[in-house]
């Protein structure tokens, strides 16, 4: 421990002749050691809670929903093409797989979005400040699990750059940074965020080749006993996949519930199916797609983090538990989308009476598709870009579930609407504590001239 | 008011409504789903009725006492609520210490439970040096007047210095002695006036008197020249007034809750009926500075003592909750707003006590029971010192013989320093040196440096800690008491967590805001947001929440300074 201590006390660089290297040994040293600060007069004692401690919480929060998220993209991968069909057959495989198609998403946001925020912190003469930590894990959570690392590496850059550091780093922000990396993809490259092709990951990159997991599922399309499919008639000459590529198996559609609710309503999410031919006994099995118990446990395609509905409600939970996600943003949330899916239903029943269509999908359903629980738990309650107010925070939270809602519905092009919701609410957010705040003051000041 | 009819507006919103819900029922009667939604709707529905009428019910008991605070006493004919409370329903009363008085309940704030207690024993240690400082008071300039010199043998009660611009601030030697040292600082500012204790005492005389047969500038020079006018603090501002100040309200808390801090109770028991009788004369001598607005802030969780809860001439208000709940500022709050006209003055208990000897001998007695707190000290205990007592060699003698018990090892403890604050760990002035308390102080806390690393400290906390946080896992345990240091937990950042200044924060304030309107030096928002309320020791439980680590009460300063040079 002692030796650790002394060896970063000796290396410590000079942090006028070599700023960069300074922040670099910085961020270290404070990540591994909480420093050795002492108040000033002013209180004598502080808090134990710090920065770090809260940022690491949230991430933690997510690692629930992060590995349901991986297990889930090996799933729609071997599923897609009639291996593994039940939930935890080839579940190792299905992990490994999912693991190395996001690590090197993880990573590429990383080292864009830190370098980024320690060259600034470097410049400004600050040490590096943690707020990233949390948007550094969201930005691979809500991407689908094919996206182009370099699109990813742009967007970061775009948030980190012009959301963030444009405004002052960790704490004036005014949109949520994971949000604003996700709405650069979502308008600078639509066509890799949205339709049906983009939210199951086909591709196989470098990490899946070195460690033998193309290879192993190349064997087993070879082998099936019913003669096999060529994996190589997958991919055209330029090495991307085709969507139409007849080794998917029957029925198959990488469409998630929202988009096929989008189009036939709720009866056309409980008709969805594929059939799997089963290797050994050639016996042919028919799996409902978007069956209630799949909602639940996010067995479907979509971005990675918003999977499993069971992890993302515990991850809610611990926020709102400890005190590091607002539960008043949460609940108001909740009851501000409820609130407008109901008008929705009420609405469909006169308007459409006779046929399916999204607007009449059950309330308590909409909660269960899309990410409407992981914006609730974790992008809503983001703390900088919320109000800052208790009461402000139901406005906000209702207005996110309201809004949200009904961009779901009611947008022809795009049936999700949290994103956009978000973001609009962050820009209202400033606008909602002004109100709480001067009816605070008009309050007080009534109190006063009573006297 | 509901006895009116409704406005065209109301009208149409509750059509609306009506409209709304009957929709709400009528639907699912009318869908061709299966029985098992139907059910979770009407469950449901079912549900988001009651909490509606709930909520209603709520909101309106809410605007009721909101619109009736805001009228004045004689006209507020209304019922004070809705909902009737415990003691109507099953004649269970939560307070019988306030008996029939209403009691303030102060639901929010927070207890940070510390190891050190001071023992119920009185001692009388031995002072040597005793320090009057300028630099105690709000607004002084940086070099006082003096009027004595270097080896000057001084009176208890003789004046040693004042300010410049405000000549009736007089500050009197609290013992009999010789000037040993005028000690400057920073550019020549005098920082301490130094006086050797002699064994023998010597009072000036400034007559005894009745101060209900006094006219006010008769009390008003007695405080001055006694030097006792200094310890009034004038909010807003924290000042110590002028002379020619009217207050508005005198208000004196007779409890402290902050971390350790000296019970008064016990401070009064120790002076027995002389101590009663002279705290009673010294409200009658406010009485006379403020007629009819001296109040009394009682603690309605703990019996108080018979000298507050009879003292008479006084009005009496009863609190019940935790830190800040003692503090004047947030008592304040509650039963007399300060806005930014008024001029209100508090004084602590024995303040009061002082002015009361003052009157009734007619010599200056300027010795406090002060509390000797912190887990760091052998013999924890209330000590009876002139105000101002050097106790720096006091302290280190007990600081020693509580490490030689101590079971860590020899070179850990070797690395152990300690640090002496005069007042509680809040808002309390480090001291060093030979440690001279603050003038007004009654508290001492005593607590080990935290200036050591700590690895993966941020992550995974290595030894017990107070917090609001539950994350830190010892605050889940109400039974934990702490011995805390002054290590920081983390490094200052800019504003992030927000709503946990509030959250232990029993007033109606959002001092978020009101810190960043500071920063942003907006004088309308600042005014309006309510720093007339407020000083640096009501806000110093949201400096130790405080996650981004920020300077809170420090900025607080800051703003009061740049609002008294906007007047």
């Amino acid at each position: 421990m002692k030796l650790i201590r002394n060896f970063l006390d000796r290396i410590e660089p000079d942090k006028k002749s070599s700023p960069f290297l300074h922040t670099l040994w910085d961020g270290f040293d404070t990540f591994l050691y909480a420093p050795a600060l002492v108040t000033k007069n002013g209180v004598h004692i502080r808090d134990g809670m710090d920065l770090k401690r809260t940022m690491i919480h949230v991430v933690l929060a997510m690692q629930l929903a992060f590995i349901a998220g991986v297990v889930n993209i090996g799933h729609q991968h071997y599923t897609a093409f009639g291996m593994y069909g039940g939930a935890f057959q080839g579940i190792g495989w299905k992990f490994a797989y999912g693991l190395l198609q996001m690590l090197p998403l993880i990573i590429v946001v990383h080292v864009v979005g830190l370098g980024i925020e320690f060259f600034f912190a470097a410049k400004k003469g600050h040490s590096i400040e943690e707020g990233f930590l949390v948007s550094a894990f969201l930005i691979p959570m809500i991407m689908p699990p094919d996206v182009p690392l370099w699109m990813v590496a742009i967007a970061t850059a775009f948030a980190v750059i012009v959301a963030k550091e444009a405004f002052g780093g960790t704490g004036m922000n005014i949109l949520n940074i994971a949000l604003t990396a996700r709405v650069f993809v979502f308008f600078a490259y639509p066509s890799e965020i949205s339709g049906e092709i983009c939210w199951i990951s086909y591709d196989y990159n470098v990490l899946h080749s070195l460690l033998g997991i193309k290879a192993h599922t190349v064997d087993y399309l070879a082998n099936l006993p019913n003669g096999g499919v060529a994996f190589d008639s997958m991919f055209d000459e330029a090495g991307q996949f085709m969507a139409n590529s007849s080794v998917l198996i029957d029925g198959w559609s990488g469409a998630t519930p929202l988009g096929l609710a989008a189009n036939g309503g709720w009866s056309a999410v409980q008709e969805a199916s594929y059939t799997i031919i089963d290797p050994v006994t050639n016996k042919a099995e028919v799996f409902q797609q978007y069956s209630t118990t799949n909602l639940l446990l996010g067995v479907m395609p979509g971005s990675i983090g918003e999977m499993n509905k069971l992890a993302v409600i515990a991850g809610a939970l611990i926020l709102a538990v400890s005190g590091i996600g607002s539960w008043r943003i949460m609940l108001s949330m909740v009851l501000g989308a409820v609130a407008v899916a109901i008008l929705m239903n009420i609405l469909g029943e006169t308007l459409y009476p006779n046929q399916d269509h999204f607007i009449k999908v059950p309330w308590y359903y909409q909660l269960f598709m899309g990410s409407f629980l992981f914006a609730m738990a974790f992008m809503a309650t983001d703390p900088v870009t919320a109000s800052g107010t208790d009461l402000g925070k139901l406005f906000y939270g209702f207005g996110i579930g309201a809004v949200g809602m009904v961009v779901r519905v009611l947008n022809p092009a795009y049936p999700e609407g949290w994103m956009l919701a978000i973001l609009f609410m962050n820009v209202f957010a400033p606008l909602i504590d002004y109100f709480v705040l001067q009816s605070n003051i008009k309050r007080r000041e009534a109190r006063v001239q009573v006297q | 008011m509901f006895l009116n009819r409704p406005s065209p507006m109301k009208r149409t919103l509750r059509n609306i409504l009506t409209l709304v819900l009957f929709n709400l029922v009528a639907t699912p009667m009318f869908a061709a789903d299966d029985s098992v939604s139907n059910v979770i709707v009407f469950s449901s529905l079912a549900f988001v009725i009651v909490l509606l009428i709930f909520l209603a019910l709520i909101m309106g008991d809410q605007s009721i006492r909101m619109s009736r605070s805001t009228l004045a006493k004689d006209e507020q004919d209304l019922p004070p609520s809705f909902i009737p409370s415990k003691k109507e329903i099953f004649g269970i009363n939560d307070d019988p210490i306030a008996g029939d008085a209403k009691v303030h309940v102060l639901d929010r704030g927070h207890e940070i439970k510390l190891d050190g207690r001071a023992d119920v024993t009185l001692q009388h240690p031995e002072i040597k040096l005793v320090s009057v400082r300028p630099t105690d008071y709000v607004g002084m300039q940086p070099i006082p007047k003096m009027l004595v010199a270097e080896g000057d043998s001084v009176k208890i009660g003789q004046k040693l210095f004042h300010d410049r611009k405000r000549d009736s601030f007089f500050f009197t030697s609290p013992v009999a002695g010789k000037v040993k040292e005028i000690r400057r600082g920073a550019k020549r500012a005098i920082t301490d006036v130094i006086i050797e204790v002699s064994k023998r005492n010597s009072y000036v005389d400034f007559g005894s008197g009745d101060p209900k047969s006094m006219d006010r500038e008769g009390v008003v020079e007695k405080l001055i020249e006694s030097g006792l006018w200094v310890n009034f603090i004038e909010r807003p501002f924290g000042i110590v007034p002028n002379r020619s100040t009217q207050p508005d309200a005198i208000y004196i808390s007779t409890f402290d809750t902050a971390p350790l801090a000296p019970d008064y109770n016990q401070i009064l028991a120790w002076q027995g009926k002389e101590g009663r009788a002279h705290f009673q004369k010294g409200l009658d001598a406010l009485n006379v500075l403020a007629p009819e607005q001296v109040h009394l802030g009682l603690n309605a969780g703990e019996q108080p003592h018979a000298a507050f809860t009879e003292a008479k001439n006084a009005t009496k208000h009863w609190f019940k909750g935790i830190h800040p709940a003692g503090n004047p500022g947030v008592q304040l709050h509650h039963v007399r707003p300060i806005g930014p006209n008024d001029k209100v003055w508090t004084l602590r208990p024995d303040d009061v006590i002082m002015i009361g000897r003052l009157f009734e001998t007619g010599k200056l007695h300027a010795k406090r029971i002060v509390a000797l707190t912190g887990d760091c000290l052998s013999d924890k205990a209330y000590i009876e010192v002139p105000s101002g007592s050097s106790i720096g060699d006091l302290v280190k003698d007990r600081f020693d013989s509580y490490m030689a018990t101590d079971d860590r090892d020899a070179e850990e403890k070797s690395e152990i320093s300690y640090r002496m604050v005069s007042g509680n760990v809040l808002s309390g002035l480090q001291i060093e040196g030979e440690g001279f308390l603050r003038n007004a102080d009654a508290h001492v806390t005593v607590l080990e440096e935290g200036d050591k690393h700590e690895m993966f400290g941020w992550l995974l906390p290595s030894y017990p800690r107070p917090s609001i946080n539950p994350t830190i896992p010892w605050s889940l345990f109400s039974f934990m008491t702490f011995k805390a240091n002054t290590n920081t937990h983390g490094e200052r950042r800019a504003f992030v967590v927000s709503g946990q200044y509030e959250s232990v924060m029993p007033m109606d304030l959002y001092p978020q805001h009101l810190l960043k309107s500071i920063l942003a030096e907006d004088f309308e928002s600042i005014e309006g947001l309510g720093i007339y309320e407020v000083l640096e020791e009501d806000l110093a439980l949201c400096e130790f929440v405080c996650t981004s680590k920020q300077p809170v009460q420090e900025t607080l300063r800051q703003g009061l300074n740049f609002i008294m040079s906007q007047r």
